[in-house]
């Protein structure tokens, strides 16, 4: 069985899980919340698997590298991140309907791997300038930082939703945990994913010393990494010395995602060095 | 006196200014913002290329702002410095408040701040305060720096408290963004940037700068002795691998095989494997086949030198290299070009693509086979025919006259500093006014002072240019058209030559680097301590009188209030499970 025969069974795992945490959700009952948890904790076991098996395989290859050098690589890696991170949110909260919003996420990361007809999920081999130990080092903070910041982006769309439901009091309730409690993982989300990607920026730096002679260049998805880290950076600024809350750092959580997000694909589109991610 | 005061309000004002927040998100702020224009407009690329994708406008207002080359643009380095300044005096303006918290030594409680709290825990034990007092103490003493304990009204109290130097962390972040740029700043000052080509077996002793076309010596001498490159079954590049020894006084010092990700370092200098490229060969072996005959003779020619052929066929010279060859469509290849001059005759020029060794330019079956070979490798190619084309530029001013010779795309000198020119293609009929007047060569000249002009220069009309009325007046002179690789009934083929490739290395010197280096640990270390860890204070009181005594255990932290809530939690539930 070939890992990516186990990452397009795990995509569907993914989707069962979302179903069910949706349905756990709106219908507020126990059971598809179970089903829902164990759906989740199955596929991101077969996500992990997965991706030590491309690991396995790419030195059966004779390729030998770790799995973190491309876009299917990468995308297949950030739902894993992203599923643990709302594993351990959801058991610190003691709430499952964080769940109801990062399952779809997750789903629609591994599907765009697994499913896109113009994504390649072959293994290659590594070009030189990817050759590094820092490859992974770099690569792991870099999308630790990313999951962080997409779970907080979810916690902010949660706040939002939240808000609105409770001032609108013609409308039912909106079953979600306080306000309060959302605001407080939004920041929590933001401060990790702020580490790791500081993190990531840096292996990042050090490694473009060493391959290209200098640790910073102003290429495109440098320039966009420092643009994302600025925008969490004012975040937090914001934050801790004016004492922004609640809505407005939700506004700015969901900017910062959507600088993540541009960081991660629209880079692509725009001339530089980072090409690796790139479409074939 | 009035002015003094007014003087120093308005310096209060203007340090509470570069000390603000507020200061410090608008010019994060401004920084992605304008970082963003960066990433849209390529950064560094030829003037001529800005001025044929933006035209003249954008191209003048856009270089005005330094927008290709923005982020060393003044106004974005004062950005940045500004950010600078607004760190060091918000620092140098705090610092001394958390310095008391952090040093005093008797820190002070307040009671009423403890009980206040919402989320305080409460229980009871059926025991006197003085059975927990002692026993708390000591469990507190173990998980805190700092406890004390104090009898306050008719209860007591077990203070304690730890990570107050966890307070400088935000300091170690900030002071790591000022060693980065402190690091960056060295760099600029004392390093440089350059890049060198070494052919294989030869030396260099210095490096042409990335910026202006200065040369810097190194201060040793450096050698490529052998350069590989190495590739994957689907094509892509596996490796480049460069031997270079660094030679001093004539004796090899240190000798390492560079790759990509593994620089060589050498007296502050690193040389980074970055490209390649095959040198123009020199040596090769030209065979000569008569096509009536079928009589060939081979022959060992070197570049530029004229060779004698047999059987008074005359003489023949290799010209010149060209890695790729376009003609009719086709991609031919590595391709030498060469003159024939047969005993009696003029000189023939002649194109020998060396994957292509039966090439005949008379021949349709030879460029039918060219054409089946590449159709497989599916290349597609509507290039025109490259031309070696030799151009007069007379100058208004002097009267003199010069002769220049380029191909298309090719940047000249034009003569006199009146700038470069570019040829920037020909085409095969160009129209004056609405009539054909056959074909032209289109240039651009580009002046000192940046501007553009097109010019067009049909080859039949030599005075054409003078309509223009410039300092130069440019005319075609000699329209190079390649000629058939088999003339006179001879097929001219290169059958081997010397193949020596040369090595591409990006060279640097930055003293700042371990400045910068140390910038990003104190990053990472300062943004932990920053962000997972607090200051946290705690409260214990014991009050009650008798055997029963009830206890408050309610703590406080400069951050993540709903973490102390949860360790407050935890505490209590401790406390009590203590026997």
């Amino acid at each position: 069985m070939s890992s990516s025969y186990i990452l397009s069974i795990v995509t569907f795992v993914y989707a069962v899980s979302a179903c069910l945490y949706i349905a756990a959700w709106i219908f507020k009952k126990n059971l598809p919340g179970k089903l829902a948890v164990s759906c989740l904790i199955i596929a991101a076991a077969g996500n992990a698997a997965g991706i030590l098996l491309r690991w396995k395989e790419s030195y059966d290859l004779g390729m030998g590298h770790a799995p973190f050098s491309n876009l299917y690589e990468s995308l297949v890696f950030y739902s894993l991140v992203i599923a643990i991170i709302s594993l351990v949110m959801e058991f610190r909260l003691g709430s499952r309907v964080i769940g109801a919003f990062t399952t779809p996420l997750i789903f629609l990361a591994i599907a765009y791997a697994s499913l896109s007809p113009n994504m390649s999920d072959h293994i290659q081999p590594l070009i030189p300038a990817l050759k590094s130990n820092w490859l992974i080092a770099h690569v792991m903070t870099c999308f630790l930082g990313y999951a962080g910041f997409a779970v907080a982006f979810v916690a902010s769309l949660m706040y939002l939703i939240k808000t609105r439901s409770t001032e609108d009091r013609d409308q039912q309730p909106i079953h979600l945990p306080s306000s309060t409690v959302l605001d407080d993982i939004t920041h929590q989300l933001v401060m990790f994913g702020f580490f790791f990607l500081t993190i990531g920026i840096i292996t990042g730096a050090v490694w473009a010393n060493s391959a290209w002679g200098r640790y910073w260049g102003w290429d495109p998805k440098e320039t966009w990494s420092l643009i994302t880290w600025i925008i969490y950076a004012g975040l937090l600024h914001a934050r801790l010395m004016r004492g922004w809350q609640g809505k407005r750092i939700a506004l700015l959580s969901i900017i910062g995602f959507s600088a993540v997000i541009f960081t991660y694909f629209g880079v692509n589109y725009l001339p530089g060095l980072h090409s690796y991610g790139q479409m074939p | 006196m009035k002015n003094a005061a007014e003087r120093l309000a308005f310096h209060h004002t203007i340090w509470n200014f570069l000390a603000s927040v507020r200061l410090t998100v608008i010019v994060l702020l401004s920084l992605a913002a304008t970082s963003v224009v960066g990433t849209l407009i390529p950064q560094n690329a030829a003037s001529d290329w800005y001025y044929h994708k933006y035209g003249e406008t954008l191209f003048r207002l856009f270089s005005g702002m330094h927008l290709f080359d923005m982020y060393h643009a003044w106004w974005f380095q004062a950005l940045i410095a500004i950010l600078v300044v607004n760190i060091v005096i918000c620092s140098i303006d705090r610092i001394p408040g958390v310095w008391k918290i952090v040093t005093v030594q008797q820190p002070k409680f307040n009671i009423e701040q403890f009980r206040k709290q919402a989320d305080a825990e409460n229980y009871t034990v059926q025991q006197p305060p003085d059975a927990l007092r002692e026993r708390y103490a000591r469990y507190v003493s173990r998980h805190f720096g700092y406890h004390r304990v104090e009898n306050i009204g008719k209860s007591t109290c077990i203070f304690a408290e730890k990570g107050r130097w966890t307070r400088f962390g935000v300091y170690g972040v900030h002071f790591s963004v000022v060693l980065m740029l402190t690091g960056s700043l060295i760099g600029l000052i004392a390093g440089f940037d350059g890049f060198v080509n070494i052919p294989e077996g030869e030396t260099i002793s210095a490096a042409r700068l990335n910026n202006g076309d200065t040369s810097q010596p190194l201060g040793f001498a450096v050698r490529c002795d052998d350069f590989d490159v190495s590739f994957y079954e689907n094509g892509a590049p596996k490796e480049y691998r460069s031997r270079l020894s660094v030679i001093e006084n004539n004796a090899t010092v240190l000798q390492k095989d560079i790759i990509v990700n593994d620089p060589l370092r050498y007296k502050g200098i690193n040389m980074y494997q970055s490209s390649y490229g095959k040198m123009p060969p020199d040596e090769m072996t030209v065979r000569f086949t008569a096509i009536n005959s079928g009589k060939s003779v081979e022959v060992a020619a070197k570049m530029g030198e004229t060779i004698t052929l047999p059987d008074q066929l005359g003489t023949f010279v290799v010209q010149d290299f060209k890695s790729s060859y376009p003609f009719k469509g086709h991609r031919l290849g590595e391709t030498f070009i060469g003159r024939w001059t047969p005993a009696s005759g003029t000189p023939v020029d002649m194109i020998m693509p060396y994957p292509f060794p039966e090439f005949d330019i008379h021949d349709p079956d030879s460029v039918q086979r060219v054409a089946a070979f590449q159709a497989s490798e599916q290349m597609s190619a509507t290039e025109e025919l490259p031309r070696t084309i030799t151009l007069e530029f007379t100058s208004k001013a002097s009267g003199m006259t010069y002769s220049r010779s380029a191909s298309v795309g090719e940047k000249i000198e034009i003569p006199e500093g009146q700038g470069t020119f570019v040829i920037s293609e020909v085409k095969r009929s160009y129209a004056f006014m609405g009539n054909p007047i056959g074909e032209a060569v289109i240039g651009r000249i580009e002046r000192k002072s940046g501007a553009m002009e097109t010019v067009a220069l049909p080859v039949r009309f030599s005075n054409f240019d003078k309509m223009r009325k410039g300092e130069m007046v440019i005319s075609v002179v000699d329209f190079q058209k390649p000629a058939p690789a088999a003339a006179g009934g001879l097929i001219v083929s290169v059958e081997a030559y010397s193949e020596k490739y040369y090595t591409g290395l990006q060279v640097t010197k930055d003293p700042g680097v371990l400045v910068v280096y140390l910038g990003f640990i104190v990053m990472i270390l300062g943004s932990y301590v920053t962000f997972f860890t607090s200051h946290q204070r705690v409260c214990i009181e014991l009050s009650g009188s008798g055997k029963n005594t009830r206890v408050l255990v309610s703590g406080t932290a400069n951050k993540n209030k709903l973490g102390m809530q949860k360790r407050m939690k935890h505490l209590s539930r401790r406390l009590q499970q203590l026997d």
